[in-house]
């Protein structure tokens, strides 16, 4: 297209030069005699190649003579199908990657082209859609057709695409010097193959052993890949670590139905949640998964108010989690108090109702010693034996529809497998494993194995470890340090690490070698059984990195190892590629069964195109208890009513600590402390006042022998004898971002030598203050709600009475007056609105990072957090109502509401925010000086003022991030949400092209996409059959602060809490409930 | 013990039995002779201070704006309390020649000169603070004014900020041609005293020709009538329209009707404030203690307990409507500006405005220097403080208690604005050098020698 309309341009330039006229500039006298300019001789000589006619034109004027394909042009291309054709042996292979259905054609400059591939660190594994734009991944979505999380992402998957552009990744092998930290040889990948297969040989040669250590690896071709590479060993074992689950929940799971698997819970059917610590709607498991079918029984018709019904969670924990946040009751109980609760529970149901576990006598006697008053009595912190009773009995009306949960950081005591098992025997009782709790639907998984681990370390101790490879992992950053890890790999001839950076654990190594990121390689994933997701590359490598598939291909190759299977046979033939063993066992292994009718390569480009193969089973079989565990349940410990307990605990943003580099994930407010930044010492306020602590005051915190001094945070609903501390900070070795932000949790926790287990929760630690004060970077500094017209709660009971029950009946908080604003008329065919459900909104805050990542928005740092200059479109406004003991949550989503009569607009001087005639308010970042005013004048607040050039921040590969469709602001603007406009701009031409109006759920806002709760929806407001519309529609349905007149665009769906007791409260009790208290 | 008929005889105006060549040459003399070391001395310091507040400007013109205090929920800070304290200040001028023109104050002639010169610095010196404290000065120094343009850009004609460009222009517009009228005859004397070329033909040109002939009178009084009504509404207009910036917007705390009358009388209030604390420097170093005579620095200590009363009426009032008005944004406000976070800043200004003025009940305080320059400076402090309590008590917590923050200015929004002092002085001292700096003409017009025959 582009190539015709040039020569088109020539032909005419050549109609126009043609029959040699002579110049409009000459410099000689002769160069007007038209025979001057026909002789080449004397144009050479003069050099005159800017006046002379290019050979270009000529051939267009041959061409238009000839009418065909001109002699020299069908020389050119005849030589160079003859160049390509010759050279085509000995070019590389080509490795394709075939796009999504959304353009598949061809790159065309800006259009985005989505690419389905498979991020396995993300919540245990996602199906993605990749977007790209002239070959730059620029942001993640969920892939839609992905079974289990349907097109959604969390903060971490969302953020994943900034890792990629990270600077401070490794860029080449490199060669460590293990005595002295911090010295490092850069290598070449041909310097380390040399010298690595030196030493394999010699590992096989004097049969030395082989370890490999890595997080959980579930896709078939990467584990096979790796145990046939192992096989070419005589000492050869692989163990996985996974620092961020509880690794007693898979030892308990093998005790009690004998297969170590973490069982799929259908939380979509299940009417009733029992959470013991699990922090399901956070961290817990696959949280996307888990949120997409919670929300699911969270959403209420207001039609059908009379007969509603939504699931209760209630969650029984020690520290205040995102999913206690959720909670419609919370008990509050200091670590270990769970399995009492758990077997009180279990008392209570064996007792009160014929199971198949009452009357058991090795049960009972347990049992006996956690009589419900007994235990009401230990636990002492406001929990009631009719409250355990009313319990049990919901959970029994609720049995075969309910989900009991265990087993976190924060329940990882020494006693936590006998909770898990507390735990399995509450669902086999309930009998909700088959039904809500399917153990058969989970993929092999091997886990973080106790004894596995603990062996690793005492070989490695007693020297019988000679090689150690760690790939994607960092034990030494992880582990805490009386597991002896630290001292033990000092043991181990040859540490290799691969990694996309010289971690912690890469400094304790002889090689560091580049991995790629997950965007620039091949790799697969197994979530399910049966559902194998494939993870294609979407840019070439950014530096010289290598997978660790192709680096054990070509040592298998250079050591001439005898591997075992595929990959001997692929190593010694000419196709060597970790693209062709991956191509080859997918051949092998799926293109019979699922390809059939198919030729391969449209086998493999179709399940390129979609993404995975789902091959699973429907079967859903309840797995027998095996009643012998029942002896490994303890007798009641009565605590000590005196210690402080210090639990650890994953946010969603850094989890483990393998991105504390990424800026966006450092700097999403934690949904339930809003902090950014920085871990903090999670201290209830009665604990706080009786030690006489502040937030923001440095705290030493002595666990055995080891401490830390953090900054203290005083959180409401925490248990008073519990202190809790996030992973993932505190990191030495992960780059500029990361490095030195927060304390390394980890090292507070405690290793078991019996067990080899880890001991995350229920350290007695010692607080004591420092004197010292740090800010902590908190971006919500107002916790009350004022008993403002802002959000509307109430009661599942209030709700079936009246779905319209408002909270402020206050007549100076509501709207009366006529309007005197002159309505904004909307001829078009659309307006656009939105609608967000506060009752399925969890606040886990992928919204916020996914319109950061589609909207340029830029990382200010802790400093102007502090300042309280956060740059978020969307923001996660939480309010706590009730004691402050134990606080009700609520959140909302609160992001610029395009209202109708916008105060924004009225009084900008120069017209730069104005709405437009599709209902949105529009910013144009030209026109605005940045006097403020519209900043002032919000009354939601989220316009956000560009005070610096934060692009000038952005260094090297992090500039590719950028969306090119969002403007880049520079400083002195103001900005804010723009409901996604460009994408709204490209659906709209799209649906112009096919003559047709934009179908309703066509766009979705970069929120909505991602939202695993799906509480967010937009759409046409002017089509009266939109979802929107019809949302915007129930008598739930509220606008936040509507007294103003704003009229925002924006309405919100009333949180109901499923409350046990959950009367109709009058003013005064409501009031008090939900306004005058901190 | 005078008799009653002294008590209530006109006041003399001029002390000391000035003649009317004594009216020029004690008047022009600080402008013929080199300047003398105390206005050195004052000089250089308002050009020491107008540097620290230039130097921290590029600063910030450099960086962004982030260099200042301002954060997400407050986006105005020192810069507009300043801007507002300049523009409040720039009434008192106006005032003084305008109004109390067309009411025949007398006692005005000592000090309207000196008060309009103020004005007009003053202004200049507020006009200032709308452009820094913009994101991009650079476009907003000329997209807020409508004109026709290639792009066909307007401006927003409902935005309050832009009825500011239009008042503080005008203001500044008509009280710069009020001021230069009335100096055309005093021009005129300077030129004929001046022995310097130099001087002579600048003073030629300045003084346009003035001869003294009755024609001249006679067109000059007509036009300083004229210019004097046209300026009489504008005193008010100006502080009214100012205040819209706040009354107009939804804003608790702002969103109030009392605002233009109440901002008017601060706005004078601190004006006089300002010029009590100039003329009782002014006097001092230019020794013209018999022209600004305790009589009329009482009638202004008598100006500003009235309006001083006036705006703590007003501080009482907003609480009243705070509670009756019902509206639990408006309450909450008004109960954090007195007992939140910047009680401090309610409680300076309270104190400043309304209790310390009190003390000019007491005649022997009125006529003291001493304290009624205490006093008067009280009354400037106290005066910005207002603006700062107005400003930043109702941004800081606004509607959404979620996006609460406090606002805590930096060392570039103090050393700003206390530059923006430098440069009013820088143009004031220039003022009394290169001016007269009280009205000739005009006070030989009220002098007790003039009405004799």
């Amino acid at each position: 297209m582009e190539k015709t309309a040039v020569s088109q341009n020539q032909s005419k330039q050549a109609q126009g030069n043609s029959k040699s006229t002579p110049p409009r500039h000459w410099v000689d006298l002769q160069e007007l005699s038209s025979q001057y300019w026909e002789n080449e001789i004397e144009q050479k000589k003069r050099g005159q190649e800017f006046l002379h006619k290019p050979i270009e034109t000529l051939e267009a004027l041959e061409r238009l003579d000839t009418k065909g394909v001109a002699r020299r042009e069908f020389l050119a291309l005849m030589g160079a199908s003859m160049a390509m054709a010759t050279a085509s042996c000995t070019r590389r292979p080509v490795n394709k990657i075939i796009p999504y259905v959304v353009k598949p054609e061809e790159v065309s400059p800006g259009v985005a082209n989505y690419y389905a591939s498979y991020a396995s660190s993300v919540s245990g594994g996602v199906g993605v859609l990749v977007k790209t734009r002239e070959g730059r991944p620029i942001k993640l979505e969920g892939n839609p057709d992905d079974p289990l999380h349907q097109g959604k992402l969390d903060v971490a998957g969302q953020a994943a695409v900034l890792d990629l552009y990270d600077p401070d990744r490794l860029k080449q092998p490199v060669k460590i010097t293990r005595s002295q930290k911090g010295i490092f040889k850069k290598a070449t990948w041909t310097e380390i193959d040399h010298d690595l297969a030196e030493k394999w040989k010699g590992i096989v040669r004097n049969n030395s052993s082989v370890r490999v250590l890595s997080p959980a690896i579930t896709g078939v071709a990467s584990h096979q890949i790796l145990s046939e590479f192992l096989g070419a060993f005589r000492d050869a074992d692989h163990i996985e670590m996974d620092p961020l689950t509880d690794s007693t929940f898979l030892e308990a799971q093998t005790e009690s139905y004998g297969n170590s698997v973490v069982p799929e819970y259908a939380f979509d059917e299940a009417d009733y949640v029992l959470s013991f610590g699990a922090d399901f709607l956070g961290t817990w498991g696959d949280s996307i998964e888990s949120t997409r079918k919670w929300a699911r029984n969270r959403r209420l018709k207001s039609t059908q108010a009379a007969s509603a019904s939504m699931s209760r969670l209630v969650c029984v924990e020690s520290h205040f989690s995102i999913t206690g946040s959720n909670a419609d009751e919370r008990l509050r109980v200091s670590p270990g108090d769970e399995l009492k609760v758990a077997l009180a529970l279990v008392s209570l149901i064996t007792q009160n109702h014929s199971t198949s576990f009452s009357n058991r006598r090795d049960l009972n006697a347990v049992l006996k010693t956690y009589e419900p008053k007994k235990v009401v009595a230990d636990i002492g912190s406001g929990i009631t034996v009719a409250q355990l009773e009313r319990i049990a009995a919901e959970l029994w009306k609720h049995r075969g529809r309910g989900i009991v949960l265990p087993g976190d950081l924060s329940t990882q005591t020494k006693d936590s497998k006998a909770l898990n098992i507390a735990v399995n025997l509450l669902n086999s009782i309930l009998m909700n494993e088959g039904k809500t709790v399917v153990g058969t639907a989970a993929p092999r998984v091997q886990f973080a194995q106790n004894q596995r681990l603990k062996k690793l370390i005492s070989d490695m101790k007693a020297g019988k470890v000679d090689v150690l490879l760690m790939v994607g992992t960092n034990p030494i950053y992880s582990l805490p340090e009386s597991s002896g890890f630290q001292d033990a790999i000092k043991k181990v001839a040859l540490v290799i690490t691969i990694d996309d950076r010289v971690t912690e654990s890469g400094w304790m190594s002889d090689y560091v070698l580049p991995e790629p990121h997950f965007l620039e390689t091949w790799g697969d994933g197994e979530p399910r059984k049966g559902l194998y997701l494939i993870q294609q590359p979407v840019i070439r490598p950014l530096h010289q990195t290598r997978p660790f598939q192709e680096s054990l291909l070509v040592w298998t190759r250079e050591a001439k190892l005898r591997a075992k299977g595929l990959l001997s046979r692929l190593a010694y033939s000419g196709k060597s590629s970790w693209h062709d063993y991956i191509q080859t066992l997918w051949k092998e292994k799926f293109y019979s069964r699922y390809g059939r009718g198919k030729y391969f390569h449209e086998f493999w480009a179709n399940t390129l195109q979609k993404g995975f193969i789902d091959g699973r089973s429907q079967k859903q079989v309840a797995r027998p208890f095996r009643s012998n565990v029942l002896g490994e349940l303890p007798k009641l410990k009565p605590k000590d009513p005196k210690a402080i307990q210090l639990v650890l605990y994953a946010k969603p943003s850094l989890r483990d600590g393998r991105s504390a580099n990424n800026g966006w994930l450092q700097e999403v407010p934690h949904p339930v402390s809003t902090i950014t930044w920085d871990n903090y010492l999670n201290m209830s306020p009665g604990l706080a006042s009786r030690l006489g602590l502040k937030s923001n005051d440095v705290v030493k915190v002595t666990a055995n022998s080891t401490s830390v001094e953090v900054p203290l945070h005083v959180q409401p609903g925490m248990d008073d004898q519990t202190v809790s501390l996030a992973v993932g900070y505190g990191r030495e070795s992960v780059g500029k971002v990361g490095d030195g932000v927060g304390v390394n949790a980890y090292t507070l926790a405690q290793y078991d030598e019996a067990s080899g287990q880890q001991v995350t929760a229920g350290i007695e630690v010692v607080v004591e203050k420092t004197g010292k004060r740090y800010e902590l970077a908190v971006t919500q500094n107002h916790h009350r709600m004022e008993n403002r017209p802002i959000i509307n709660d109430m009661t599942l009971s209030e709700f079936k009475i009246n779905p319209a029950t408002e909270r402020h009946t206050d007549p100076h908080l509501r709207l009366k007056t006529p309007s005197i604003w002159p309505k904004h008329k909307y001829t078009g065919p659309y307006r656009w609105g939105m609608v967000i459900d506060l009752n399925s909104c969890t606040g886990c805050s992928a919204c916020v990072v996914a319109c950061q990542a589609e909207n340029n928005i830029p990382i200010v740092g802790r400093d102007r957090v502090r300042f309280a200059r956060e740059m978020h479109w969307i923001r996660i406004d939480r309010y706590y109502s009730g004691s402050k003991e134990n606080p009700d949550v609520v959140r909302q989503p609160m992001l610029c509401q395009h209202c109708e009569n916008a105060s924004c607009e009225t009084v900008c001087p120069v017209l730069a925010t104005v709405h437009n005639e599709e209902g949105m308010n529009d910013m144009a970042y030209n026109r605005c000086v940045g006097t403020r005013y519209c900043q002032n004048n919000c009354p939601y607040k989220v316009r956000r003022f560009n005070f610096f050039d934060h692009w000038k921040d952005y260094k090297s590969t992090q500039n590719l991030a950028w969306n090119p469709d969002v403007t880049v602001r520079s400083r002195g603007i103001m900005e804010k949400c723009t409901f996604c406009v460009q994408r709204i701009r490209e659906k709209q031409q799209v649906a112009k092209k096919e003559k047709r109006l934009v179908r309703d759920g066509e766009i979705q806002t970069a929120c909505q996409q991602t939202c695993p709760a799906d509480a967010i929806v937009f759409g046409n407001v002017n089509d009266m059959e939109s979802q929107v519309s019809r949302l915007k529609q129930e008598l739930h349905a509220f606008y936040s602060l509507e007294i103003l007149n704003n009229k925002p665009q924006i309405a919100y769906l009333s949180k109901v809490r499923n409350k046990a007791n959950g009367k109709s409260l009058n003013q005064k009790e409501r009031n008090q409930q939900y306004g005058h208290h901190s | 013990m005078a008799t009653t008929a002294d008590q209530y005889a006109p006041e003399s105006l001029v002390e000391g039995g000035k003649s009317y060549a004594d009216v020029n040459e004690d008047i022009s003399k600080p402008v013929e002779n080199f300047p003398t070391k105390k206005w050195w001395v004052c000089f250089l310091t308002a050009v020491f201070a107008f540097l620290i507040g230039a130097t921290l400007a590029a600063q910030m013109f450099m960086q962004g704006l982030g260099v200042l205090g301002l954060n997400q929920p407050n986006g105005w800070g020192t810069f507009i309390v300043t801007f507002v304290f300049w523009v409040g200040i720039g009434h008192a001028g106006t005032l003084i020649s305008a109004i109390l023109f067309l009411f025949r104050q007398k006692w005005r002639t000592a000090i309207n000169r000196s008060a309009e010169a103020m004005t007009i610095f003053a202004v200049m010196t507020a006009l200032l603070f709308p452009l820094i404290h913009t994101g991009r000065p650079w476009y907003a120094a000329f997209w807020l004014i409508p004109y026709p343009n290639q792009r066909q850009l307007w401006v927003n004609f409902r935005s309050p900020l832009l009825w500011d460009v239009f008042a503080v222009g005008t203001y500044f517009t008509i009280s710069l041609l009020f001021w230069y009228i009335g100096l055309i005859p005093d021009l005129a004397s300077l030129r004929d005293r001046a022995k310097n070329r130099i001087r002579k033909l600048l003073y030629t040109f300045l003084s346009m020709g003035w001869r003294g002939s009755n024609k001249n009178w006679s067109h000059y009084e007509v036009a300083y009538m004229l210019l004097a009504g046209l300026s009489t509404p504008l005193v008010l207009s100006v502080h009214s329209v100012v205040s819209f910036d706040f009354a107009v917007s939804n804003l608790a705390g702002w969103h109030t009707t009392i605002f233009p009358p109440y901002f008017v009388a601060g706005a004078i209030f601190s004006g006089f404030a300002m010029v009590v604390t100039l003329l009782v420097i002014m006097r001092e170093v230019f020794n013209l203690k018999a022209y600004i005579t305790l009589n009329h620095l009482e009638k202004m200590n008598k100006i500003i307990l009235a309006t001083g009363m006036m705006v703590g009426y007003a501080y009482c009032c907003e609480f009243f409507i705070a509670w009756y008005s019902g509206s639990a944004f408006e309450r909450f406000v008004f109960i954090q500006r007195a007992f939140g976070e910047y009680w401090w800043a309610y409680w300076i200004m309270f104190s400043c405005n309304v209790f310390i003025p009190q003390i000019f009940w007491i005649k022997r305080m009125r006529r003291h220097i001493g304290v009624m320059f205490v006093i008067s400076l009280f009354v400037n402090i106290g005066m910005w403080f207002e603006r700062y309590v107005i400003v930043v008590t109702s941004l800081n917590q606004d509607f959404l208690p979620s996006s609460w923050a406090l606002y805590i200015p930096t060392w570039f929004d103090w050393g700003i604005v206390f530059g923006s002092f430098g440069f009013f002085f820088i143009w004031f001292l220039l003022f009394v050098r290169a001016l007269p700096s009280l009205a000739m003409a005009e006070v030989k017009g009220v002098m007790e020698t003039g009405n004799e025959h």
